[in-house]
């Protein structure tokens, strides 16, 4: 079972913090454990995921997407049916249940695109708690239709004005926040990336979304799948679709990265693709840097991939070969954005386009069942796209 | 030996100065350098600028920023300390994150800085338990690894920390990062006790400390005291005016020299 003791993946993860998080940390991860086995946790998680959020979500099959690519059997696991319109409330809802169960009173989060900051602000209204967002003051201006969101919801959002303005700069200052206020803040990471147990953690969180794949696929086709497609940001909702199938051997998995204007312009978010092995926010894992190591801005048309590290378990995963890690440009994540409205009547996250549009470069068998993780829905993204067709 | 053994057999209490290297330029670090040394600081604390710090306030982030953008990098910070150790001979650590090693290549870094008279790190973001080679490596070649001890360790830990921490320990005062706004925790004496039995290692404390009437309280408990942020504000306001830089940064050790002298 994997992570190790030390929170390793192979060679991947590690608890890389400073020690005034340690105790935290440490105490985090033993009451995850402890969390983990207990059927009242479990029994309120299940609820909160049924009635709030509105789990399970469906697994469509779509017909006319099918029919026009002629590759395999195409179904859309619906995450953008979550409540909130993504699966990052999946986590944040796990992760609220557990800092209430720490007696914290104040929650903290960084947000990029700003989807798990909305998420985080939900949960912390929903349970009536002090809320904290890390936002870069780049993506605020990108995306003030999610800060309102998020004030509206009762959360202070906090401009990030250090380095690149973005959200691994968001992660920095929420970070330092957390140093500052350990005794009474609880931290919930929106990704799979940084410090034990957080990449454990997150993934267990995320993994309802392959538990309920398994079920519903044996339902609807009296089988496993062949082919598993999502998007890598940080990598929480690819995690969440592979992890209960990583045992299936047969089954092929492909992870989506951020080419964004190519591999070879320097500008994308291609971390498993194109980074080296480094610490990034705790963990040791592939990182986009530069020669000397300083960590590189990234760019990819969804503001959700444009972040220079991955979560420590893809790393992994990449070197096992377990998994294949691949990348779309902005340009073919914008055509999968179009032809997913134009055939199916789903809008979907420029994120999940990524994962999309790469079916296209797959040949998979005519009878092949390929599940993609439709993570979120795009109307967030209606304007990114307005922008991206007048140019 | 290494220069920061030296330190636990004098009968003295020390100041040890952080500067972070090329603010505002590698030239007025090398002569911010002579001057420490000059003097009397025991232990020179040089930082090298990472893009990410996350154990960092304000001011030394600004001034990561400052250096990253004079190009600075570890080879011209080993090229700079060639230079100055042919004139000094004080202790010279470097304070780094660990993703600027790693990416060095962790034996490059230690037999390089061996090699340019730096006698350890302070690695904030790399804690005693990861990483075996780099400690492995370190007692090898004669070079601290000088591990942090935050309040918020647990005893056990602080124990560990203690042990394997080379030359001095670093404890740190706040919750928080560095900067001279935080509010420095009131001591737990329970800490002390623990750091103090387990080793007769000269425990240095930092984080947070601005002004010089504060050292003779920190020295009663601690055998040196740490200045970076509020240093490192003077190095911001006087930029390229390097003579009043100078001059002002003299000033401002002094009035804390005098401070750990007489709490002595």
């Amino acid at each position: 079972m994997l992570p190790d003791k030390k929170g390793f993946f192979g060679r991947f993860g590690g608890k890389f913090a400073p020690e005034t998080l340690r105790a935290l940390i440490d105490d985090l991860e033993y009451q995850y454990e402890k969390a983990k086995k207990d059927k009242k946790f479990k029994e309120e998680l299940n609820y909160y995921l049924k009635n709030y959020i509105g789990r399970p979500t469906p697994l469509y099959f779509a017909k006319r997407l099918t029919k026009y690519l002629g590759k395999g059997k195409i179904y859309l696991k619906r995450e953008d049916l979550c409540h909130t319109g993504a699966h990052k409330i999946n986590n944040t809802i796990g992760q609220i249940l557990l800092a209430k169960r720490l007696g914290k009173k104040r929650i903290i989060a960084e947000t990029g695109a700003g989807q798990h900051g909305v998420a985080t602000a939900t949960v912390a209204a929903l349970f009536g708690m002090e809320c904290c967002i890390y936002m870069g003051e780049e993506d605020i201006k990108r995306q003030s239709l999610n800060v309102y969101r998020m004030e509206l919801l009762g959360a202070k959002v906090i401009p990030v004005k250090s380095g690149s303005k973005t959200l691994k700069d968001a992660l920095n200052e929420a970070i330092r926040d957390w140093l500052k206020n350990v005794d009474t803040t609880f931290y919930i990471i929106g990704s799979v990336a940084g410090f034990h147990p957080y990449p454990a953690m997150v993934r267990d969180f995320q993994s309802v979304i392959g538990i309920e794949t398994k079920k519903q696929i044996i339902k609807l086709e009296g089988r496993l799948p062949d082919i598993l497609i999502a998007c890598v940001g940080g990598g929480s909702n690819s995690i969440g679709l592979f992890y209960p199938f990583l045992k299936y051997e047969k089954i092929k998995m492909y992870g989506v990265e951020a080419a964004g204007l190519g591999l070879n312009t320097g500008r994308h978010a291609a971390s498993l693709e194109k980074g080296k092995i480094g610490i990034l926010h705790g963990a040791k894992t592939y990182v986009l840097q530069d020669k000397n190591g300083q960590i590189k801005e990234t760019h990819s048309i969804a503001a959700g991939l444009d972040y220079p590290g991955v979560g420590p378990e893809h790393s992994y995963l990449k070197e096992t070969g377990r998994v294949k890690y691949a990348s779309v440009t902005d340009k073919e994540a914008l055509d999968a954005f179009k032809l997913l409205s134009e055939k199916e009547g789903i809008i979907p996250a420029l994120e999940s386009s990524h994962a999309i549009a790469y079916i296209k470069k797959l040949k998979p068998n005519k009878n092949n069942i390929i599940v993609i993780n439709l993570s979120g829905r795009g109307d967030k993204d209606i304007n990114t796209v307005f922008k991206a067709g007048q140019t | 030996m290494n220069r920061l053994y030296n330190l636990e057999k004098q009968n003295k209490k020390h100041l040890i100065i952080y500067l972070m290297a090329g603010d505002p330029d590698l030239k007025t670090t090398e002569k911010l350098i002579y001057l420490l040394d000059k003097i009397g600081v025991s232990v020179i604390e040089l930082g090298v600028p990472f893009s990410d710090p996350i154990a960092d306030g304000v001011t030394i982030q600004k001034a990561g920023d400052r250096a990253l953008k004079q190009g600075i990098n570890l080879k011209k910070v080993f090229l700079l300390m060639k230079k100055v150790r042919k004139k000094v001979n004080v202790p010279i650590v470097l304070m780094t994150y660990y993703n600027i090693i790693f990416n060095f290549g962790i034996k490059k870094f230690i037999i390089e800085s061996k090699k340019s008279g730096i006698d350890g790190a302070i690695i904030p973001d790399l804690p005693f338990d990861e990483e075996s080679e780099i400690y492995d490596l370190a007692v090898k070649n004669d070079f601290c690894i000088i591990y942090l001890v935050s309040p918020t360790n647990t005893i056990s830990r602080t124990k560990k920390i203690v042990e394997k921490s080379m030359g001095f320990v670093y404890y740190i005062l706040v919750k928080g990062v560095t900067g001279i706004n935080n509010k420095r925790s009131s001591f737990d004496f329970r800490h002390l006790k623990i750091l103090r039995k387990f080793s007769k290692k000269p425990i240095f404390a930092g984080f947070g400390v601005s002004m010089p009437h504060e050292v003779k309280e920190i020295l009663r408990y601690f055998d040196g005291v740490i200045i970076g942020s509020a240093f490192v504000n003077i190095i911001e306001k006087y930029g390229n005016k390097t003579e009043k830089l100078l001059k002002e940064c003299k000033k401002f050790v002094c009035k804390f020299l005098t401070g750990v002298k007489n709490a002595r």
